[in-house]
């Protein structure tokens, strides 16, 4: 630290931090830490990096640092230091880590290996794994993603799910339950996508966007967030450097191609506007592209998951110039193959809904006929 | 364009007389402990946007923010004991010089601390000139 001396700061007002970036660090640095620690000692990693967090808001109030999140990191490493020194030898951390930590000799560069940026996004898949645990809900699931890896507080998980916090405080209960009997992270996911959990992690992912996406309060903040965090936690998934699973780009791509459609939804007022209505030239074609690229890479491989024929709806959507000129055939083959799948009344609505919009109004009154009676 | 006059004390091209006065911040968030990390980074955003306005409007604040620990020496004994020993809200948690015309001016230009809204207090004291 510098001595005292004038406090710089120019013209152009005070050094800003990129926004979230509190949440953001304490997800990274809670995963790299319980990669160290354990799953069932992420209390343990949870409170350095809350020290680390209060130890920053307190140097940087005057000034901000050049590289803020090698400044956390390092603070965050002298704790984790501290931590494992004082812990004694009777202190059980994370079994794949566990020999590393125990001597003088490697200590350092372990904790600084699992600090490294390079380790940051291997971290937090491996942290999600952890937490998408079949014997746990899926809300709980996502509660879990979001406090540990979006660092959100409980207030805010309650806020997003509109829910109060007792509940939230349950499900990270029972949460913090079953991490207590895991002694290392899940494995990181490989590009052929054979691990169970990545089906779990993905309805997790889906879950967290269709929250933020066809909630009760579109219009409110914390909502939008959730379909920003949606989107970054699935883009963990497809930038791995060794690739992903087809049906993980096949979700960003359904989440991007929903995503991009936001900006149109609602009118002047907040309330949903019928898809005729809706202005097409404010849906954004950054996001659009980003859908479709992922789209096409989700076609590589020889499955055909659900997240391929909603996304493949969506796109259909999203690329028509009009309500009338929309491919409304393709779009009813897609939710024939989707009702194959899975039979539910919404699909079949859908389905039905589709029929009539590609002219085939007996069609669609006769489904719409069958799930009365059904 | 300043002229100085004596330390601790300058005067303006428009004539006004500037003071220096300290600042001695006590208690404050760092104290309060659990806040969420949205809450401390927006928290640290109001201590920046306070501070940048001190700055831009020619205050030229300048100080440290402290940590937490330290140590005491005290009496002739020179007695060393660890850590501050004060409650958490009387805590130095940071000294900040600025320039100001008065001792109502620099008092005027503390009430904006953002460090009020977690119970900290702000003591403004002159800085003595040679």
């Amino acid at each position: 630290m510098d001595g005292p001396g004038p406090v710089t700061q120019d013209d152009t007002g005070p050094a800003a931090l990129v926004a979230s970036l509190f949440r953001y660090e304490s997800g990274r640095l809670v995963a790299s830490l319980t990669r160290l620690f354990g799953p069932h000692q992420i209390e343990l990693a949870e409170d350095v990096v809350q020290e680390t967090l209060e130890t920053a808001l307190q140097a940087w109030k005057f000034r901000i640092p050049d590289n803020p999140r090698a400044w956390l990191s390092r603070v965050a490493r002298n704790r984790a230091l501290d931590v494992i020194r004082h812990g004694g030898i009777e202190r059980r951390y994370a079994q794949d880590h566990q020999a590393m930590l125990s001597s003088e000799w490697t200590l350092a560069p372990t904790v600084d290996e699992s600090l490294a940026e390079a380790s940051a996004t291997e971290n937090l898949l491996r942290l999600m794994f952890t937490v998408c645990q079949p014997s746990l809900s899926e809300e709980t699931q996502v509660t879990l993603i979001l406090k540990f890896l979006c660092g959100f507080a409980p207030s805010e998980i309650a806020a997003a799910f509109l829910t109060n916090e007792r509940t939230i405080a349950k499900r990270l209960q029972r949460g913090r339950a079953v991490l207590r009997d895991l002694d290392c992270l899940a494995p990181a996911p490989t590009a052929d996508g054979d691990e169970p959990r990545l089906d779990a992690v993905l309805a997790a992912l889906y879950l967290l966007f269709n929250e933020g996406y066809h909630g009760s309060h579109p219009t409110s903040p914390t909502r939008a967030v959730l379909c920003e965090e949606a989107l970054r936690l699935c883009a963990l998934l497809t930038e791995q450097r060794d690739g992903a699973a087809p049906r993980a780009h096949a979700l960003m791509a359904l989440m991007c191609l929903h995503a991009a459609r936001m900006a149109g939804r609602l009118d002047a007022q907040g309330i949903y506007l019928p898809l005729a209505q809706q202005d097409r030239t404010l849906w954004d074609r950054a996001l659009i592209e980003r859908g479709l690229a992922h789209l096409a890479r989700s076609a590589s491989g020889t499955e055909l998951c659900v997240w391929h024929l909603e996304a493949g709806i969506a796109c259909q959507h999203t690329l028509a110039p009009s309500l009338a000129a929309t491919d409304w055939p393709a779009i009813v083959e897609l939710y024939e193959l989707l009702y194959a799948r899975n039979a539910s009344p919404v699909i079949a609505l859908n389905r039905a809904l589709s029929h009539a919009y590609a002219g085939d109004v007996a069609t669609a009154l006769a489904e719409v006929d069958l799930l009365a009676l059904a | 364009m300043r002229l100085r006059i004596r330390t601790g004390i300058t005067a303006t091209s428009e004539g006004v007389v500037m003071a220096k006065f300290m600042y001695v911040f006590r208690g404050g968030a760092f104290v309060e402990k659990g806040l969420a990390p949205n809450v401390l980074q927006e928290h640290l955003k109001s201590w920046s946007v306070w501070v940048g306005e001190r700055a831009r409007q020619g205050h030229q604040p300048g100080g440290d923010p402290v940590q937490a620990g330290g140590r005491t020496v005290r009496g002739k004994g020179r007695v060393i004991t660890d850590g501050p020993y004060a409650e958490l809200k009387e805590l130095v948690t940071g000294n900040l010089v600025i320039e100001a015309a008065s001792l109502d001016a620099a008092t005027e230009l503390a009430l904006g601390c953002p460090i009020f809204v977690y119970d900290g207090s702000v003591e403004i004291r002159p800085v003595a000139a040679m």
